[in-house]
């Protein structure tokens, strides 16, 4: 079958009307979920995932599927106005959209933002149409050393995006891998840094890591300096938001770089839209003319990164649902939906239910439109929601923030965990450490050391296993390349 | 005012060595078959090596590096202190007194943060806080809250 013959199956399933409104209602709540501080793509999705039991299986991925990435959408917005990523992936766009916002230019960020998203997400849909089997198939044939190599690789390249010093951000991707530490070891099943600690036997709960570090650090070092409107929502309109020609000169090869960044690492298994936003970043503060611009409001900051993380959003389903390997926490929560009606993913898939797959295929092209058109035209009330005065807006906020910490384990150790990675997060901030980077460690930390074991396992102990593959060797080079970076400017600049 | 980083490097460098303690205590296992306790090693000497670096740097410089902390803005205390206090207040009282009680708990101390409380605004949350409970997360998401 084409691709052609693929989709006009995929579009007949998908065109009912239940199963069309049920796309339109997830990337609505998904959005709006997502907008609210606190709440991100993860919450969103696991808080709405039992009303979803009762759907057809088509109609159940449809509405999840939708919520995932209108609640990504709708992290971006929160990450934008409030400096408050809902999601991992969404953390670095707060370092140019919060900026942005603060510069009266709310509207533009989020217009950027939509923008990119669509344009990423489409792309990323594109991808999986005409080369899903190929990057199955690419995907497949790596092993745990390509694996390690980059992520290592990304590690690394995201901790240049640190603001200050590359040691800072180092530190404070080492710390988020120790968070990663706590618990039951994959391995050996053994339980590790718990001091005897029953509560902390399931590790620690990554979505009180992320409401802790910016949701509760975010209200602490804003009470006293947030005064009521962060931006002016009053008088704005389609011309406001839209860019300038300058912006626009400067956004289109910053989608394209992270779009293609986007696509590529998210269909790689365990890798995904984090790495992809953080990694286009990076790329993009290291190509640019002007890097200095880069953490006060550069367009690039959010372009690129927003294009990435949408591209890796959708082709993120490609191990998932080919292979039955969840990229993230939230494809691990649509891969356990699948599990519960009764589909198993993996190669199978493609094959035995070519409906189910095509007909989720097609509703991302329509998730996407309806996210467009929905957000287009809202932004002037996202923006509108600085209005209000900040002191109903933090208590409000912290309510969320408890209640979304609760939601995901009904555990009050998450809520306290949430509140001493508040606590941290404002040292960290204080001294010039980056809370994204410790997000990230903590994400990633696990499959590196996953990855890193199985290699050992595989070589029976050698580590010429690291050195075996090309993909790894290139990896690994352009990792130590990347780490000679600050030693080499440190030098130039004893020089002069 | 430019300043030494020997204490911040010191305290990287306390973590480094206590990550690397607290991993031989959890088994290191060998190369075939690795340890829970390998992997955190290695990041705890990582850590361990780059404050030493710096450490030494400090020590050799001829001027102080300058302070991290610079230019930010300096931590708000009572904030830090009233907001702890909120979360942590309905965290202890949501699963014995309900909603109500909590959020009211919670939002009160909240808004003890400003310098100036509003006690109206902090009633608006509370209005905002108790029919965002009941509707979304009672009725809609049917999370297992009582109100009271």
């Amino acid at each position: 079958m084409t691709v052609f013959d693929n989709m006009i199956l995929g579009f007949s399933g998908l065109m009912q009307v239940q199963t069309l409104l049920l796309c339109l209602a997830g990337v609505t709540f998904g959005t709006l979920v997502g907008a609210l501080p606190g709440v991100g793509a993860v919450a969103a999705v696991s808080m709405l995932l039992p009303f979803t039991y009762r759907l057809e299986i088509l109609d159940a991925l449809v509405a999840l599927a939708g919520i995932f990435y209108g609640s990504q959408y709708g992290s971006a917005i929160s990450s934008i106005l409030l400096n408050i990523p809902g999601s991992s992936s969404s953390a670095v766009i707060c370092l140019d959209g919060h900026p942005l916002a603060k510069q009266k230019k709310a509207g533009l960020a989020l217009f950027i933002s939509a923008f990119s998203s669509f344009i990423g997400g489409t792309i990323g849909i594109v991808l999986i149409m005409g080369f899903s089997p190929l990057i199955a198939d690419m995907a497949v044939s790596l092993r745990a050393p390509d694996y390690l190599a980059m992520m290592i690789f990304a590690l690394i390249a995201s901790s240049a995006m640190s603001q200050g010093s590359a040691s800072r951000g180092f530190v404070s991707l080492v710390l988020g891998v120790a968070v990663s530490f706590v618990g039951v070891h994959s391995g050996t099943g053994q339980m590790r840094f718990t001091f005897g600690s029953f509560e902390l036997a399931s590790g620690i709960s990554f979505i009180a890591v992320a409401m802790g570090l910016f949701g509760m650090a975010e209200i602490m070092s804003s009470i006293g300096r947030v005064n009521g409107v962060v931006s002016d929502g009053r008088n704005m309109s389609m011309r406001s938001m839209w860019p300038s020609r300058e912006d626009w000169r400067r956004m289109w090869p910053a989608i394209g770089r992270g779009t293609l960044i986007g696509s590529v690492l998210g269909a790689l298994p365990g890798t995904g839209p984090t790495i992809a936003s953080f990694m286009s970043y990076g790329t993009e503060r290291s190509m640019s003319k002007h890097p200095e611009e880069f953490g006060k409001g550069a367009v690039e900051g959010v372009a690129a990164p927003e294009a990435s993380n949408n591209a890796a959003v959708q082709t993120a389903f490609i191990p998932t649902l080919t292979l039955g390997i969840p990229g993230d926490a939230l494809m691990s929560l649509l891969l356990g939906a699948m599990l519960v009606a009764g589909v198993v993913p993996g190669p199978a898939l493609l094959n035995n239910q070519p409906d189910l797959f095509w007909g989720l295929v097609a509703s991302f092209w329509v998730g996407n439109l309806f996210l467009l058109l929905l957000n287009i035209p809202l932004i002037g009330i996202w923006v509108k929601l600085l209005s209000i005065p900040y002191a109903i807006l933090y208590p409000t906020m912290l309510v969320l923030i408890g209640i979304g910490v609760y939601s995901v384990n009904a555990s009050m150790t998450d809520v306290l965990t949430a509140l001493v990675f508040g606590l941290l997060g404002m040292v960290l901030n204080r001294y010039g450490y980056s809370p994204a980077l410790v997000l990230l460690g903590t994400v990633l930390g696990p499959l590196i050391e996953k990855y890193f074991e199985r290699s050992l396992l595989i070589s029976r102990g050698s580590y010429e296993i690291f050195f075996a593959s090309p993909i790894s060797v290139v990896f690994l080079v352009l990792s130590a390349l990347m780490l000679c970076v600050p030693i080499v400017s440190y030098l130039r600049q004893k020089k002069v | 005012m430019k300043r030494h980083n020997y204490v911040e490097w010191l305290i990287v460098l306390g973590i480094g060595l206590g990550l690397s303690l607290l991993s031989l205590q959890e088994g290191i296992g060998t190369l075939r078959r690795i340890g829970p306790g390998t992997f955190p090693l290695i990041l705890g000497l990582a850590l361990t090596l780059i404050a030493l670096v710096k450490l030494g740097a400090e020590v050799v410089a001829k001027e102080p590096s300058r302070r991290p902390s610079a230019g930010t803005q300096p931590v708000n205390w009572r904030a830090t202190l009233f907001i702890s206090l909120a979360l942590l207040a309905w965290a202890l009282l949501l699963t014995k007194f309900g909603w109500l009680i909590s959020a009211m708990a919670m939002i009160g101390l909240a808004s003890m943060a400003e310098k100036k409380p509003d006690f109206r605004a902090a009633l608006l949350s509370y209005g905002i806080a108790v029919v965002l409970g009941y509707l979304v997360f009672v009725q809609l998401l049917a999370m297992p809250i009582k109100m009271i």
